[in-house]
């Protein structure tokens, strides 16, 4: 999966939000906000291919966390993402 | 328009009239040929000043220099006016406008990649006014991103040298609600009632009023402090609810321009709302369309009325 286009990944106050931003996302008029372990996972994998098991790997690389956990939550977030229209497959 | 008689055939000129308006404290210029859509245009009377060099040139020109090139994007929702925006081969900004999605168009622009200098052609003489004015809008919208300026879908009014701004959706009652507060709150004016502009300047947000107004003829040279942004929930009860600096953010994204074509764009629209949640309140007011609810509203924002 990838990331699409247009979508921009900002700092707000100590907090994260990606906003839809370009010609491709004029109608995109949602904000998502993310904590720091999405924003860290969003910086590594946007203008990538990536699965559910390079995220999972880029958990466990980084965070003291056990590979089925890592693999649980990346799971979850590629599909609040995917939910919330942000990947193509 | 003067027509000269050359050689027994009429030849006619046209004259072209340039007047200079400030809003929000920026200058724009508009040429277009003397007649009678300048009396149409009342609206930008109030914003007319001398002479000055302009941060926007707008001048209408019988052909436009570019080809139209392929749309980078069509914004075509139903009920809402038509635009198309395309990047021509050297690099300047191509639009399309028209009244409504099902309209033909009425108005083809080309702006400078900076959107210093606009050339528009008025396709449809009987949509000019709304031509200009939309390109106005939206123009001033791009040309001002970067400049801690933004141009709000919100309804101000105020009150004791504040300004608040109501905002919500289209329908959802913002207009309303500003109603409320004139009918109901004792000393409350009336700023705008569409499109005002918010600019913040050494980290203060002014709200200035601005020649579009939507269907209020409300065309206020006016500006006052930002006292709060309040968005309108319709409700089954009034209460007001205070927002977080995330909510505030999501809560003001949709209601300026949408259109960020570039990063720089999107920075300047970024960055100017982050100063202005840092800097104003922001609420949610649940309400009715009723008095109570400016009541409730003003005690939040403005402080407590005595006597009323």
């Amino acid at each position: 999966m990838k990331i699409k286009k247009g979508f921009v990944l900002r700092q707000l106050l100590g907090e994260y939000v990606v906003t839809g931003e370009g010609l491709e996302r004029v109608n995109f008029n949602k904000i998502i906000s993310l904590n720091s372990t999405a924003a860290y996972l969003w910086e590594q994998v946007q203008d990538k291919d990536f699965s559910v098991e390079d995220l999972s790997r880029l958990l466990t690389d980084k965070y003291e966390v056990s590979e089925e956990t890592a693999l649980e939550d990346s799971r979850k977030l590629a599909d609040s993402w995917k939910e919330a229209g942000l990947i193509d497959e | 328009m003067t027509k000269l008689v050359k050689n027994g055939i009429f030849v006619i000129r046209m004259v072209y009239m340039k007047k200079t308006y400030k809003v929000a404290g920026h200058v724009l210029s508009l040429e277009m040929p003397d007649g009678n859509v300048w009396q149409q245009m009342k609206n930008l009377v109030p914003f007319e000043i001398g002479e000055a060099s302009p941060l926007i040139a707008f001048r209408q020109v019988e052909n436009l220099a570019e080809q139209a090139p392929q749309p980078l994007l069509v914004s075509d929702d139903e009920g809402f006016p038509m635009i198309t925006i395309g990047k021509t081969e050297n690099g300047k900004w191509y639009f399309t406008m028209a009244p409504l999605n099902n309209l033909p168009v009425s108005c083809n622009c080309v702006a400078s990649e900076d959107f210093s200098e606009v050339d528009f052609q008025i396709v449809n003489p009987r949509q000019a006014v709304f031509s200009i004015n939309n390109t106005m809008m939206l123009v001033f919208a791009l040309r001002t991103a970067t400049l801690y300026t933004l141009e709000i879908h919100a309804s101000v009014v105020m009150k004791g040298g504040k300004g608040f701004a109501f905002l919500g959706k289209s329908g959802t009652g913002k207009s309303t609600h500003s109603r409320m507060w004139l009918e109901n709150i004792p000393g409350t004016e009336l700023l705008n009632d569409d499109n005002p502009i918010i600019r913040i300047t050494d980290g203060v947000a002014r709200i200035y009023g601005s020649p579009w107004s939507g269907k209020t003829p409300c065309y206020k040279n006016a500006s006052v402090e930002l006292g709060a942004v309040v968005r309108i929930v319709r409700a089954l009860s009034n209460f007001t609810e205070k927002l977080s600096l995330t909510q505030s953010y999501a809560c003001l994204f949709p209601s300026v321009s949408a259109y960020r074509p570039d990063r720089k764009i999107a920075d300047g629209v970024h960055n100017t709302i982050v100063a202005l949640v840092t800097s104003v309140p922001c609420y949610n007011m649940h309400c009715l369309p009723d008095g109570e609810a400016a009541k409730v509203c003003c005690n939040t924002v403005y402080g407590q009325e005595d006597g009323s």
